[in-house]
């Protein structure tokens, strides 16, 4: 139905800046459209209820259209860190938006292993969301290994919509992300399960094989041994917010953007309420040892560096027994700050 | 009027008993034709040869009144070996809607639309008589060739069920 009406509407535009013809005409026209008019109609239908989910299907409908449609849509359509918007797939590995956080949550399927991550249709992660990702735990040996997709259904390395993975030691305190597509031109692939085989299907030649690790997250005891929460440190290759954008989908030229280093923020202790204190701003609503906020974190290797270390740029917790709030925003994407996410469930270090 | 193969002019060639099939409207009013009418939609065709016509095919999007119009068309069609490529039919159907028939690639597409503010009022929604895609069904709305590489047309798939998985 909000297909249909999307429709409507934009024949509504093209009925109000084109002459109304002959009904046999009528539908030839569409196929003939300036791009300007393309541009226009598009730019309609997002402003026409389209801006937030789940309407905004109907924007995604327009770029698939046909080739003149999508690019159309892809230049009237921003990416996250200029919109705040998530529209494509492709906005999921491009940075998060810069003043307020992308509000999204995490379900997790304890029978089954998998979670899903939604993007909140409100503030309130109990409401529904737009599906956004799904991840399954494999175990593969000594390692454990969460396969992030695009698609609930189909959680393998070998389908189309494998988007990378997260890989953990054997003790749960070290963690790799692999991103299934480069991360900047000319990045090269690791060696890490190329040429796999996953269950019964065979890798598709079309779809690329290849695995590129764009992070690394590591968990230590706090130095107050058992007492206190546990550290993380973050090292990530994150998708550039510098470039100018050709349009949603691509920049001219992909550079690396040199690593970001994220580490907890440290909670205080509370001697009245005899308890470890992180303000999540309402976003998390149980105490749970899995709970962190991440903050950038200066470069040891560069004494002269300087960082925000008050922004949080990743923050996750518990609202109910298997639902967590996900807040983020740039320079993190949305793939990374799952995969993140991920790790707080794969670890095994717990505390007190 | 020949009551197998529907037509006035029947030749006598179906005295071979004619397969019907049943094809059921979005309202669930089934509509018995000839295998012969109903194959010239494709994938009416497809379905038949593979056996899951048995219990009548359901059309969800066409609703009865169109459907009717439609079988008229076919009807009319079925006895020619080639349709008129270039010919466009418009039919009226009862209280407002309005049914466009056009030729393609697979048979007749319903151009449907809903019930019109105004009579006359183009309303240039379709659904394709048989099922196409989320894309497809926008490329019939509006008659545009889907002219993606074969090499995107996967991926840009994809894209668009993801869009709509809920």
């Amino acid at each position: 139905m909000p297909r249909q009406a999307a429709a409507a509407v934009a024949a509504e535009a093209v009925m109000e800046v084109e002459e109304v013809g002959e009904p046999e005409d009528q539908e030839e026209r569409w196929a003939r459209l300036l791009p300007e008019l393309l541009s226009e109609v598009v730019r309609r239908v997002e402003a026409s209820g389209c801006e937030r989910w789940p309407a905004r299907k109907d924007v995604v409908s327009c770029a698939c259209v046909c080739r003149r449609w999508r690019e159309a849509a892809v230049a009237v359509v921003r990416p996250p860190a200029e919109s705040g918007k998530i529209t494509f797939p492709s906005s999921l590995k491009q940075p998060g938006p810069r003043e307020s956080p992308m509000q999204c949550f995490i379900k997790r399927n304890k029978k089954n292993s998998t979670f899903f991550l939604y993007l909140g249709f409100t503030n309130s992660p109990m409401d529904k969301g737009k599906f956004l990702m799904a991840a399954r735990r494999f175990r593969r040996g000594p390692h454990t290994e969460y396969i992030i997709s695009l698609d609930a259904e189909g959680l393998s390395q070998g389908s189309h919509a494998y988007m990378g993975k997260l890989r953990s030691d054997f003790w749960g305190t070290n963690f790799k992300i692999y991103d299934s597509k480069p991360p900047y031109d000319g990045a090269k692939a690791s060696s890490s399960g190329s040429s796999r085989r996953f269950g019964s299907r065979r890798i598709s030649p079309q779809v690329s094989a290849g695995n590129y690790e764009v992070g690394q997250i590591s968990y230590k005891y706090n130095l107050l041994k058992s007492r206190g929460p546990r550290r993380m440190y973050c090292t990530l290759e994150c998708p550039s917010t510098q470039e100018t954008w050709d349009n949603a989908l691509k920049t001219k030229f992909r550079k690396p953007t040199g690593p970001t280093i994220l580490r907890n923020k440290a909670p205080r202790w509370h001697e009245h309420l005899q308890c470890w204190c992180l303000n999540f701003h309402g976003r998390v609503t149980v105490a749970s040892v899995k709970n962190f906020q991440l903050v950038a974190a200066a470069d040891p290797s560069d004494p002269t560096s300087t960082v925000d270390e008050e922004t949080v740029l990743l923050q996750f917790g518990k609202v109910d027994d298997d639902i967590f709030t996900m807040d983020y925003r740039q320079p993190l994407s949305a793939f990374q700050a799952f995969a993140i996410s991920l790790s707080s469930f794969g670890t095994k270090l717990a505390c007190e | 009027f020949c009551e197998i193969c529907l037509t006035n002019n029947c030749d006598g060639s179906a005295g071979k008993i004619a397969t019907m099939i049943a094809l059921v409207s979005s309202d669930n009013e089934r509509f018995e034709v000839s295998e012969e009418a109903a194959s010239q939609s494709q994938t009416i065709r497809n379905m038949i040869e593979d056996g899951c016509a048995d219990g009548g095919i359901p059309l969800p999007n066409v609703t009865s009144s169109v459907l009717a119009k439609v079988l008229e068309y076919c009807n009319k069609h079925a006895a020619t070996t080639t349709p008129d490529a270039a010919s466009t039919e418009a039919v009226i159907g009862s209280a407002g809607t309005r049914a466009v028939l056009g030729p393609a690639r697979h048979g007749p597409v319903v151009l449907r639309a809903v019930p019109c503010r105004a009579a006359g009022r183009r309303c240039p929604e379709g659904c394709r008589l048989d099922e196409g895609q989320d894309a497809g069904a926008d490329q019939a709305t509006f008659k545009i060739e889907n002219d993606f590489r074969p090499e995107d047309v996967e991926k840009i798939r994809k894209e668009n069920a993801w869009a709509f998985e809920e």
